[in-house]
């Protein structure tokens, strides 16, 4: 008789073994029971290690890391730091919080003449905001360009509007006119598309061109971002 | 593949990024859970979806229409998770990291379920990242033998013996902390 090996029984244990009969050979045989049994006992220590909760949002914050490698062309992406993780405000009152402190800090920095803290928290501001008119971008070319308006799109700018309207107020807190100006044009097609998208929407032209050229001049990561440049 | 799969896809392919995002959306969770096995660290299991998705994304032309999106984007996040583990060498790194996935799990069992745990844990941060790749799709995602050589590009007797190794890797491991019958 063919010696039964503990990899016979791990075979037989994730149903992969060629011999159909083993089942019935191991359950009849109380040293073969004795042994299966026992690496049953040790592979299902395995199920008790546990994969943390990434939370609901994980999907739309995958989404959100990825857009500027999308529009950017590059195919390293970016680690984020703990401080970016804060300054995530979509999704999160926490994040949302932090970003207009940012603002605040970033502001009064600027007032106080201590240019590290506030170009620090500048720069993560306009790589946000960049990353955010990226994603805008994406939905507002779709629906110029025919694209369907269901409840996908429809979802995607109710959160988009969200940010936008954080992002429009922490720019024009920080002093950012121009860009705040932006956002503000931008509302308007956000607000149809989250409300409405069945009516139809009317992307113009001119406020698509301003989007798009803000957001490929803007997209790189936050590191490499030159603080002084006007956002 | 789902129907709502291939329609998303051909959408992607066509240049519709909004498409692209819905699949993110959809298989973020899959994909995660899958990368958090690979490396034992949510940050590190979040770089790896990141990735594996961009890659998905880059290499949209070439996705063969009859296959599944799923599958497909689960094999690139395979690779990219064991293309994660051997440029990070994260061997001591996983073990401490996954000591802190299971802490929560941990702090309401016995003393000698929580040595168990973490002996576990353990056992597996130092198995090859061949060998935790083929015990991580055949024990918790449930693949075949076959496909997980496909997946890792391996032959099929060369992936059970992977498993096989594993598995009695994890056992030497619990020997002196499981009574025997």
């Amino acid at each position: 008789m063919k010696t039964i090996t503990d990899d016979d029984l791990v075979l037989l244990y994730y149903g992969e073994h060629d011999d159909a009969a083993l089942a019935q050979q191991v359950a009849r045989d109380p040293e073969l029971s004795r042994r299966f049994e026992a690496l049953c006992r040790d592979l299902s220590q395995l199920d008790e290690l546990t994969v943390p909760d990434p939370g609901p949002d994980l999907g739309a914050r995958m989404w959100q890391r990825m857009v500027p490698e999308l529009a950017g062309g590059e195919t390293t992406p970016a680690r984020e730091s703990w401080l970016q993780r804060l300054l995530r405000p979509r999704f999160s009152l926490a994040g949302l919080a932090m970003l207009v402190l940012v603002a605040s800090m970033s502001f009064l920095a600027g007032r106080q003449a201590e240019p590290s803290l506030g170009l620090d928290a500048q720069r993560l501001l306009e790589a946000r905001i960049s990353e955010h008119l990226v994603e805008t971008e994406i939905l507002l070319t779709h629906v110029a360009n025919g694209g369907s308006t269901g409840a996908r799109e429809s979802e995607l700018a109710a959160d988009l509007l969200l940010s936008n309207r954080i992002y429009r107020r922490a720019a024009a807190t920080s002093g950012q006119g121009a860009i705040a100006d932006l956002l503000n044009a931008v509302e308007r097609p956000l607000l149809q598309l989250a409300n409405d998208p069945d009516l139809g929407v009317s992307i113009d032209d001119s406020l698509l061109f301003q989007v798009r050229a803000r957001s490929r001049r803007d997209t790189r990561h936050p590191n490499e971002t030159n603080s002084s440049q006007e956002i | 593949m789902s129907t709502e799969d291939q329609q998303l896809v051909e959408q992607a392919i066509a240049g519709d990024r909004l498409a692209f995002r819905t699949l993110v959306l959809k298989l973020s969770p899959d994909m995660f859970r899958l990368a958090c096995r690979f490396t034992g660290d949510a940050a590190a299991a979040e770089d790896v979806v990141q990735e594996a998705f961009i890659k998905a994304y880059e290499k949209l032309p070439t996705f063969k229409r009859d296959a599944s999106v799923r599958t497909w984007i689960h094999r690139i996040t395979v690779n990219t998770a064991m293309d994660h583990l051997r440029r990070e060498k994260t061997r001591d790194r996983y073990e401490r990291a996954a000591a802190d996935l299971v802490d929560d799990a941990i702090t309401e069992r016995p003393a000698d379920g929580q040595e168990i745990l973490r002996h576990t844990q353990s056992a597996m941060a130092k198995l090859t990242e061949v060998e935790r790749a083929a015990l991580t799709l055949r024990h918790f995602e449930g693949h075949s033998i076959a496909e997980i050589a496909a997946t890792l590009d391996l032959n099929p007797n060369a992936c059970k013996q992977a498993v096989f190794r594993a598995v009695r890797k994890l056992r030497v491991a619990l020997e002196p902390l499981v009574a025997t019958p």
